[in-house]
């Protein structure tokens, strides 16, 4: 008897509480249905901030709404069909991931790439890399061994979070050691792409503001007699300034197959210049 | 919170754990209820929502329980109640969003669903109506204290990830236990060994699975592509079964048994076998509260073959809402049916035969459970078996190579830890001269702390469910 009794003003308390509980929960909801509506701003309560199981298990739960992206019906279609070999003599590409991603894909023919994942203008001097034809060595050597005719770099997405004036003097290093060794070559600086707009909206640091604020300085750079600048963001974006969301799985960089459209788009735009 | 977390391992664990062991026995289950409300309060912090059905879930059943045995001749009305508040509470929070999403393609619908899984919805619920269930049957007695049925379901080691821990196996241990010093010891033995076999296994292989959906599957060749399914076929093993250890560690630093999910589940002769050993819980839940109420195999052929269609629908469904879940439980009906009807004998006869069989089953059906779009899993299939053009090769001719070179190790692990000899080897070595345990144990869990630092991790796979 006295077993049930305790157990009956257990049964109580537990009770209580999870009446209190569900109660504070509908006022966490109330006050926060009041913010959001006192806020212009369309920000969705963040999905990424901490626990993994919230950000997974929104992927199974998609708005019915369709993406708002314009898309030019022909561009895929023109995009993912180059025919033929991209052809050029004489050039480097020098890049991180980007670059890796378009040696791999893009099937350039008569071009050198010295380029690896995580490459940036703070760490190229200390790499060794190996380039095929060469062999391992140093962006310093490589430039003292072979003289090129056209030279590309695309580096800054890795530097997007350092001091913007520091990351373009590095660059502007880069840039002259380029056409001190090179005294035959044009340099091409390219923009750096965009990211989606859903990734641009979540990240504070790997944002469209943040990556055009760098390509600004970027371009500063070209002085149109032996450097000039590069854009690609016009045939990968979705319009509002943003990679189109369906050109990219990880919200960054291109599917493989686009990667042979933008080397051609490189090449083509590259000799128009020169 | 996820195990596999700095927050859970540094901050939870002692904190609980400091709490738990310092009470008299008598208040443990009480601060372990409190302990695993916070857990899932912490993980639901966005949604509100949910804690308050995960409440009211747990109050419901109780009750249920207890009208069930007072009246006994309500008994279907309550059971009916119970299982009709789950059954609506699962389409809401789980599938609304994608029929909604479906019907909407209808020209004369525009349904906008917003909803947000919440955690652990399809453990708990299925929990609960394994209680009401048993109930009903009389297989137990309804539980007269709140709140041990409230930690029985909310206890965090299970609540999120499983296994499915029935009422009938911990009531005991719920009401009465004594908690040695020895099983606490072991208890976090076995959590680092599933901690490293999530963190330091799983999660670096899958993501050349990962890599590979980037690359999109287009642009890959045929060697690549079975790699990067045999890379996905280690991972959601090592995940699930690192995360189904760490509960298991957990529970018996609490002083539960909780069962086993998984029994070597890649040594499988045949599919039937395989779903014998994968995620057991699941399936014997499936067998005593679907398939047996049914009737099972008790009423003729036809029936059997529909008891047993409804049985894998369910499953499929039970993983994900999207079609490639249903196509994947319906793929496991035909192999199973044709299994039970003719193959299997075969494969019991020849286990070289079957193993065979099994390894490329297995990653086959993977395929269609990992990829959610149709078209994307018809260019992925057309990458594993380019006989329809496409190409053996991909544009950058030794992809499988540079992914080798970087994946190598974690397969010759994984491919090591799908076999016995090895955790044979390890409880010998641990009767032997338990230091060298323990030291081991320490290296994982150095390297396991030093990759959640970096960021390394990935979102537990089967949270999606």
């Amino acid at each position: 008897m006295k077993e049930m009794n305790k157990t009956k003003k257990i049964n109580l308390i537990v009770l209580s509480v999870f009446l209190v509980l569900i109660v504070v929960c509908v006022v966490i909801i109330g006050v926060r249905k009041m913010q959001s509506n006192k806020a212009e701003t369309n920000t969705t309560i963040p999905t990424t901030v901490t626990e993994a199981p919230v950000t997974a298990e929104t992927q199974t739960a998609p708005p019915a709404t369709q993406p708002q992206a314009t898309q030019k019906p022909s561009e895929p279609q023109k995009l993912e069909e180059v025919k033929g070999d991209i052809v050029t003599q004489d050039a480097l590409f020098i890049g991180d991931s980007r670059t890796v991603g378009i040696a791999e894909y893009a099937n350039i023919k008569g071009a050198d790439f010295f380029c690896d994942v995580g490459m940036s203008v703070y760490n190229i001097p200390k790499k060794t890399l190996s380039v095929e034809g060469v062999g391992k060595v140093s962006l310093d050597e490589l430039l003292s061994n072979k003289q090129y005719k056209k030279v590309y770099i695309m580096l800054g997405i890795n530097e997007v979070g350092y001091n913007m004036n520091t990351t373009q003097n590095k660059y502007k290093e880069l840039v002259d050691t380029v056409l001190a060794k090179q005294p035959n070559a044009v340099v091409f600086v390219q923009a750096n792409l965009h990211v989606t707009k859903e990734r641009s909206e979540q990240d504070g640091v790997v944002n469209n503001q943040k990556i055009n604020e760098l390509n600004q300085k970027i371009k500063a750079l070209a002085d149109g007699k032996r450097v000039f600048y590069l854009d690609a963001n016009s045939v990968f974006d979705d319009g509002n300034g943003n990679l189109a969301d369906d050109k990219t799985g990880d919200k960054a960089h291109l599917y493989a197959k686009y990667y042979k459209a933008w080397g051609a788009w490189i090449v083509e735009e590259s000799n128009k210049m020169v | 919170m996820v195990f596999s977390s700095l927050q859970f391992i540094f901050i939870f664990m002692p904190i609980f754990f400091l709490g738990y062991y310092l009470v008299p026995a008598q208040y443990r289950n009480a601060v372990l209820l409190l302990g695993s409300l916070s857990f899932y309060f912490v993980g639901a912090f966005y949604h509100p929502e949910h804690f308050i059905l995960f409440l009211l879930s747990i109050l419901l059943d109780f009750y249920m329980g207890i009208f069930m045995e007072k009246r006994k001749t309500k008994k279907k009305l309550y059971l009916g109640l119970g299982i009709f508040f789950h059954l609506v509470a699962l389409v809401i929070f789980k599938y609304a969003g994608f029929l909604a999403g479906e019907l909407s393609k209808l020209p004369f619908l525009q349904l906008s669903v917003n909803v947000f899984l919440p955690i652990g919805i399809s453990f708990y619920t299925f929990q609960g109506i394994s209680y009401l269930v048993d109930v009903y049957r009389g297989t137990v007695r309804a539980e007269k204290s709140l709140l041990d049925y409230a930690v029985y379901i909310s206890m965090f080691e299970q609540l999120i990830a499983g296994p499915i821990v029935t009422y009938d196996t911990v009531k005991n241990r719920l009401h009465n236990r004594i908690i040695r010093k020895s099983d606490v010891i072991r208890g976090l033995e076995v959590f680092v060994f599933g901690l490293g076999l999530k963190v330091l296994l799983a999660n670096p292989i899958g993501k050349l699975f990962t890599d590979v959906q980037n690359i999109g599957f287009e642009s890959i060749s045929t060697p690549l592509a079975w790699m990067a399914i045999f890379a996905f076929t280690f991972q959601i093993y090592f995940d699930f079964f690192g995360y189904s250890l760490m509960a298991i560690g957990l529970g018996k630093m609490l002083g539960f048994e909780i069962p086993k999910n998984f029994d070597f589940p890649y040594l499988s002769t045949s599919m039937t076998e395989f779903w014998r050993r994968w995620h057991i819980t699941l399936g014997s839940w499936f067998r005593e509260y679907v398939y047996i109420p049914l009737g099972g195999n008790k009423n003729g052929t036809k029936r059997t073959i529909l008891n047993l269609l409804i049985v894998w629908l369910l499953t499929g469904v039970w993983h994900g809402a999207g079609y490639n879940f249903l196509l994947w439980g319906a793929l496991l009906f035909l192999i199973i049916t044709i299994e039970k009807f003719f193959l299997k004998k075969y494969l019991d006869k020849k286990p070289w035969l079957g193993h065979l069989y099994m390894f490329f089953l297995i990653p086959l059906t993977w395929a269609v459970f990992a990829i959610e779009d149709m078209g994307q899993l018809a260019t992925f299939m057309g990458r594993l078996f380019p006989f329809f053009g496409g190409g053996f090769w991909s544009v950058f001719r030794y992809d499988y190579l540079k992914y080798l070179k970087l994946y190598w190790i974690f397969f010759v692990f994984g491919t090591l830890f799908s076999f016995k000899k090895p955790f044979e080897l390890l409880k010998k070595l641990d009767k032997k001269d338990h230091r060298i345990i323990s030291i081991l144990l320490f290296i994982i869990l150095a390297g396991s702390v030093y990759c959640m630092y970096k960021g390394f991790d990935d979102p537990f796979l089967y949270f999606r469910f």
